[in-house]
């Protein structure tokens, strides 16, 4: 008989308690679980966002300090015609880089002749930008409805504009806009374009500014043959801090002093939201952590209670009290591990049952419905695997403690 | 040899031992100066009254209680000066423990409940088994090796308590009222049966009765009244 049989034994023993033991563990694990499934969830979207949707693909390269000063003295991080080719070419020769393409931003007033607002235009390059919108993000290759350019119609004066932006200034398909901006020497420039589709950024920030232009007729518009970055994407962006260093010294050693940023770094809202919900999620899951352990604690301690007679006979025969307290804390562990097995088939209907059912919710900080599934992580069941464990067994050594370190006569005492 | 001699003279000695509780605000005093030896081999019935104090001094003999004053002395040992896993170990080893109430182990059949004393000193479950159902036997169990606690009967019981309390092969076996909860004809089974394997393994035996038939079987009685030995 080893401690494993026994355990089971008794676990079969006091059937009622077992169960209501195993299913708050159970309880506490799908709750936690389908939180940390909906936070993934959530995580993943906004960081498909931030790849494709806000077009940061994983590395943005830039002229050393562009990040700081780069608003304010645009034109000092410019590239030139040569400097640019010869950037792209270090990064679209690397083997680990899936796309590398230039880009420019602009800021200025745009008009539709009666009102004027605001707008921010990233110029991209389409036949690029076609691709960086397939990129994979988890798993997923397509955020829903996403646009881009189409340069085969050789219209290099179409624009996309976000939706808010579209209905703030009546602009349907096919009408014009002024864009009013300035040159790289702070010349004043204007320039009619066609809006050729509008859509939802999915970040009210940006939703009621953002212009999606074409890449030649920026450069014309801002008086340049360069480029002031360059984004990337990547083919194993698990990898992006060492390769992002890889590139870096690649550069450098082509002459090119930059930095580079990754998706992380640029989404302001990627970050505040995962740290908001990283923090939540840990409160919940202590609160939980402790209910299951107040529960399990108390359904021990009735146990224990019923056996305290049985634990002073095994003393007495030759059980040292750490043995004793070893046999409970198994028969927690055992509950535990069966606590979280038996939630494994609950958080596999419910998150089958979501992703069938094809609800959609709209996650903070976007504003675009994603659907509402969870995206489970081994790496997170494993750890409120792990600490559910930890609970029952610290909730039986608890309990156990204090009889095994009680008179072995007192426990023998003991009426039942 | 010389040793051999020494400890059949004297296994146990009781030194004044007093053992006093407190019951809220009163004192009870349940052995007030109790001094005898037990020598190796010997078979001892203590007979008292109720609230006596054969209870206690029994829980001071299988060390799981300790004195309020005076010295227990096991070959010669102060257990005094033992730590209580000193003491869980020497239960187990030199200590076979019968209880009135059988106190078998519920989840555990007559085999495992036996053997359950080899394997908390580590004695491999195979040869645990071995030992529990060769003891059984010996105790006239043999064909009950797979039952459960709850399927046997009372004698039965005991006997299997009796089995565990031997497995080990311990200098002494005591028992606090062994035929207590039997009738009289298993009661007079059972003492018959501890008769016959002190005669045979030499094994030590001390138990308390309030049986007077019992009583008038046994050679060596032990008198104890309001907690003072009478004789
Ligand atoms: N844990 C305790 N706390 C307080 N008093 C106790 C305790 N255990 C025993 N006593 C008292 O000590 C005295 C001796 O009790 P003990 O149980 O040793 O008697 P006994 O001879 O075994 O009696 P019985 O034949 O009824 O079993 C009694 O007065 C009893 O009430
Ligand atoms: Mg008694």
């Amino acid at each position: 008989m080893n401690y494993f049989q026994f355990a089971i034994r008794n676990i079969m023993r006091y059937k009622k308690r077992s169960i209501v033991t195993i299913m708050t563990v159970s309880l506490g694990f799908t709750a936690l679980g389908v939180l940390g499934g909906f936070l993934n969830n959530i995580f993943s979207r906004l960081k498909g966002q931030a790849i494709v949707a806000e077009r940061l693909g994983h590395l943005t390269f830039a002229k050393s300090g562009f990040k700081e000063n780069g608003k304010l003295e645009p034109e000092k991080y410019l590239w030139n015609k040569k400097e640019l080719t010869d950037i792209l070419g270090v990064l679209r020769n690397d083997p680990s880089v899936d796309l590398a393409t230039p880009r420019l931003r602009m800021f200025g007033v745009t008009s539709n002749g009666k009102a004027s607002t605001i707008f921010i235009t990233e110029a991209i390059v389409s036949a690029d930008d076609q691709k960086l919108i397939k990129t994979n993000v988890d798993g997923r290759t397509e955020v829903d409805g996403l646009i881009t350019l189409n340069s085969k119609k050789g219209e290099s004066s179409d624009v996309i504009i976000g939706s808010e932006l579209a209905s703030m200034m009546k602009i349907g398909k096919g009408q014009n806009i002024t864009l009013l901006t300035s040159t790289k020497d702070g010349i004043a420039n204007a320039l009619d374009v066609k809006v050729v589709e509008s859509y939802n950024t999915g970040n009210p920030a940006t939703n009621d500014k953002f212009v999606l232009s074409d890449f030649s007729m920026a450069q014309d518009l801002y008086d340049t043959d360069g480029a002031e970055r360059v984004v990337v994407t990547l083919k194993e962006p698990d990898k992006i801090k060492e390769t992002k260093e890889v590139l870096l010294a690649k550069l450098k050693s082509a002459g090119y002093q930059l930095e580079a940023t990754t998706w992380e770094d640029q989404s302001a809202s990627y970050k505040k939201v995962t740290t908001l919900f990283g923090v939540i999620f840990r409160v919940l899951t202590i609160i939980i952590s402790v209910i299951v352990l107040l529960t399990v604690t108390n359904t021990m301690q009735m146990v224990v209670t019923e056996r305290t007679k049985e634990i002073g006979t095994m003393r007495a025969i030759g059980m040292l009290k750490n043995q004793v307290i070893k046999l409970f804390c198994t028969e927690g562990l055992i509950m535990g591990i069966l606590g979280c097995l038996a939630a494994a088939p609950v958080l596999l209907i419910i998150s089958t049952i979501l992703r069938v059912s094809k609800i959609t919710f709209t996650p903070p900080v976007a504003s675009v419905p994603v659907p509402l599934v969870m995206i489970t992580n081994p790496v997170n069941i494993v750890v409120i695997f792990l600490l559910f464990c930890v609970v029952a067994v610290v909730s039986s050594f608890l309990v156990s403690r204090k009889i095994a370190n009680q008179l072995v006569v007192d426990s023998l005492m003991q009426s039942n | 040899m010389v040793q051999e001699v020494i400890a059949k003279t004297k296994l146990i000695s009781f030194e004044d031992i007093t053992k006093t509780y407190q019951l809220d605000t009163q004192k009870v005093h349940a052995l007030r100066g109790v001094t005898f030896d037990i020598g190796k081999g010997d078979f001892i019935a203590i007979a008292g009254p109720s609230g006596s104090g054969k209870s206690t001094l029994l829980n001071l003999l299988t060390l799981i209680d300790t004195p309020t004053k005076g010295r227990i002395r096991y070959n010669n040992v102060d257990v005094d000066t033992l730590s209580d896993n000193e003491k869980t170990l020497f239960r187990n080893k030199q200590i076979g423990i019968v209880f009135q109430s059988y106190n078998l182990i519920p989840v555990l059949n007559a085999m495992e409940n036996v053997a359950f004393a080899l394997q908390v000193q580590s004695v491999s479950t195979a040869e645990s088994l071995d030992r529990a159902a060769q003891m059984l036997k010996e105790v006239g169990l043999g064909t009950h090796l797979r039952h459960r606690p709850s399927n046997l009967s009372g004698g039965q019981k005991q006997r299997v308590a009796i089995a565990r309390a031997l497995v080990t092969n311990p200098s002494i076996v005591i028992a606090d009222e062994p035929t207590a909860a039997l009738d009289t004809k298993t009661g007079m089974e059972i003492l018959d049966l501890m008769k016959e394997l002190n005669e045979h393994k030499r094994t030590t035996f001390v138990f308390s009765t309030h049986d007077v038939r019992i009583i008038n079987s046994v050679d060596h009685v032990i008198q104890i009244e309001d907690g003072r030995l009478i004789n």
